[in-house]
C-alpha cells in the first residue's frame, strides 16, 4: 500500500510537471498543443538513449532530453506560428503520432515496440528499492517546486505579460511593438522543455507509454485546475491522478462487468469528468488571477 | 456481384457506389455552402465572427449546426469506409492523420480543396510505399502537412491560412 501511494504521488508529480509545461504553452501563450505526449516522448527517448547507449550521466541525459524537446517544439511552432490556431493543433497531433510511429519502427535505435529497459535512475544501485522510491518522490517533488517557482516568476515577468497580451489580442500586442512570432516560439519551446524534462521518469520506456490518452489526461489536469494558473496546474494534476486511481477501486464494485468493460468504463468516467468540468466550471478550480489593478477593482 | 475489370484494374461494385455517394454528398455540401443563406452565414462566421455577429448571425447556432453536419459527414465517411473495408474501434483514429493532411493540403475551408487534397494525400501515401516501409504510411500525411504549411500555407485551393 505504501509503495502504491508513493507511485501515485510520483505520477501526480510528473503530471504536475507536464501540466506546468502545458500551462506556459496553452494557459499563458494561448497555443493549442494536442501532441504534448510527443514532446514528452522526445525527452524520454533522447535521455534514455544517451544514458543507456552512450553512458552519459543522468543529469546530462535529462538536460539533453529537455533541450531536444525544446528544439523540436520551436520547429513545430515556427511552422505554424503565422497561421490560425487550428493548424498548430493539427501539426502537434500529427507530430505526436509520427514520433510514436518512428519509435515503434526504428528498431536499431529504439528497440521498437519492445521498448528500452534498464534506463539508469539516480543512485538506484546504492539504495534499496523502497528507499529509491521515496528518494525518487522527493526528487520529483523538488523538480515540481523548482518548475513552479520558475514558471510563476515567468508569469509575473514582462515576458509573461506579453504572452498573455498576445493570447488575448495578438494584433494589439503587435501594434504595441511586441513581435508575436518570437514570443510564441519562445513560449512553446520553453513549455516543450518542461515536457521533455519529465521524460526521464522510469527505467523502462516503450512507444505504448506515449499514447494520445496521456495528452488528454494532462489537458484535463490543467482544465480542472484552471488554465493559466500555475497553482491550478499542480492542483489539477493531483486531482486527476486521484480521480484516475479512485476509478480503479470503484469499477470492481459494480457487479457484472468484465475486465475489459471495466477498463472501458474508467475511460467513460474520465470523459464524463472532462465534459462536466467544461460545462460546470470552465474556468477550473483555481481560475487565472486577473493581474490588473484597475480591472480587479471594477469586479 | 463480381468485380469489374478493365485496363488491368479491378473495381468492386461497392467501391463504385461509395464513390458516387461521396461525390454526390460533396456536390451537395458545396452547393449548400455556396448558394444557400445558411451556407453563406456559416462562411461568414468562419471568416469573421464579430462582423457576422453585427450582421445578426448567431454564431452559437451556426456552431451547433456546423458540428451537427460535420459530425454527420464524418459518420457517413466511416460507414462508407466500413462497407468497403473492415472496421474496428480504432479505424477512425488510424485515418485521422490522413484526413487532417487532406484538409490542410487541399486548403481548410474549401470543398473542392478537400477533394483535391484527399486525392493528393491518398495517392501520395500509396506511392510512398515504393521508398518507405508501410509502417510509415501515416507519417507521410504529417510530412505533407509540414511541406504544405512551409511552402503554401493556404493549401492548393484554400483562401488564406492566417
Amino acid at each position: 500500500m505504501e509503495n502504491y501511494l508513493i507511485a501515485m504521488a510520483v505520477s501526480a508529480g510528473l503530471y504536475a510537471l507536464m501540466a506546468l509545461g502545458l500551462n506556459v504553452i496553452w494557459g499563458m501563450a494561448g497555443q493549442v498543443n494536442l501532441g504534448l505526449v510527443g514532446f514528452f516522448a522526445v525527452g524520454a527517448y533522447v535521455s534514455a538513449l544517451l544514458t543507456l547507449k552512450l553512458g552519459a550521466p543522468i543529469v546530462a541525459g535529462v538536460v539533453a532530453g529537455a533541450l531536444a524537446a525544446a528544439a523540436v517544439g520551436a520547429v513545430v511552432s515556427l511552422v505554424t506560428a503565422r497561421l490560425r490556431g487550428d493548424y498548430l493543433a493539427i501539426v502537434t497531433l500529427g507530430f505526436a503520432e509520427t514520433i510514436r510511429i518512428v519509435a515503434s519502427n526504428e528498431i536499431w535505435l529504439t528497440n521498437g515496440t519492445d521498448g528500452l529497459s534498464g534506463i539508469p535512475g539516480p543512485w538506484r544501485a546504492a539504495l534499496t528499492p523502497e528507499q529509491f522510491n521515496l528518494f525518487y518522490l522527493c526528487l520529483v517533488a523538488a523538480l515540481v517546486i523548482a518548475a513552479f517557482a520558475l514558471i510563476e516568476r515567468l508569469a509575473h515577468s514582462p515576458f509573461g505579460r506579453v504572452l498573455r497580451a498576445i493570447r488575448d489580442d495578438e494584433q494589439a500586442a503587435a501594434v504595441a511593438g511586441k513581435y508575436p512570432l518570437a514570443f510564441k516560439v519562445k513560449a512553446f519551446a520553453f513549455g516543450s522543455a518542461v515536457l521533455g524534462l519529465s521524460g526521464h521518469y522510469t527505467s523502462y520506456i516503450a512507444p505504448d507509454l506515449f499514447l494520445p490518452l496521456l495528452t488528454l489526461y494532462i489537458k484535463l489536469a490543467l482544465l480542472a485546475g484552471g488554465v493559466g494558473n500555475n497553482r491550478g496546474a499542480v492542483l489539477g494534476a493531483v486531482v486527476v491522478v486521484t480521480f484516475l486511481e479512485s476509478t480503479r477501486f470503484v469499477v470492481p464494485l459494480i457487479p457484472g462487468l468484465s475486465h475489459v468493460q471495466g477498463a472501458a468504463l474508467r475511460e467513460f468516467m474520465i470523459s464524463a469528468a472532462l465534459i462536466a468540468t467544461l460545462r460546470l466550471r470552465p474556468q477550473g478550480l483555481l481560475p487565472e488571477a486577473r493581474m490588473h489593478p484597475v480591472l480587479e477593482k471594477q469586479k | 456481384m463480381r468485380d469489374w475489370r478493365f485496363a488491368g484494374l479491378r473495381v468492386g461494385p461497392q467501391q463504385v457506389e461509395n464513390l458516387v455517394i461521396a461525390l454526390a454528398v460533396m456536390a451537395a455540401i458545396f452547393a449548400f455552402l455556396a448558394f444557400t443563406r445558411a451556407g453563406k452565414a456559416m462562411r461568414a462566421v468562419a471568416d469573421n465572427p464579430t462582423l457576422a455577429g453585427i450582421k445578426g448571425i448567431n454564431d452559437t447556432t451556426i456552431a451547433r449546426t456546423v458540428s451537427f453536419v460535420g459530425m454527420g459527414l464524418a459518420g457517413l465517411g466511416g460507414m462508407l469506409l466500413g462497407l468497403d473495408t473492415t472496421i474496428d474501434p480504432l479505424t477512425g483514429f488510424r485515418a485521422i492523420l490522413s484526413i487532417f493532411a487532406a484538409a490542410v493540403v487541399g486548403g481548410l475551408g474549401s470543398v473542392p480543396g478537400a477533394l483535391v487534397g484527399a486525392l493528393v494525400v491518398g495517392i501520395g501515401e500509396e506511392l510512398s510505399l515504393v521508398i518507405l516501409s508501410p509502417n510509415y504510411r501515416s507519417a507521410v500525411g504529417f510530412l505533407a502537412i509540414l511541406a504544405v504549411l512551409t511552402i503554401r500555407p493556404r493549401g492548393i485551393l484554400g483562401q488564406r491560412a492566417y
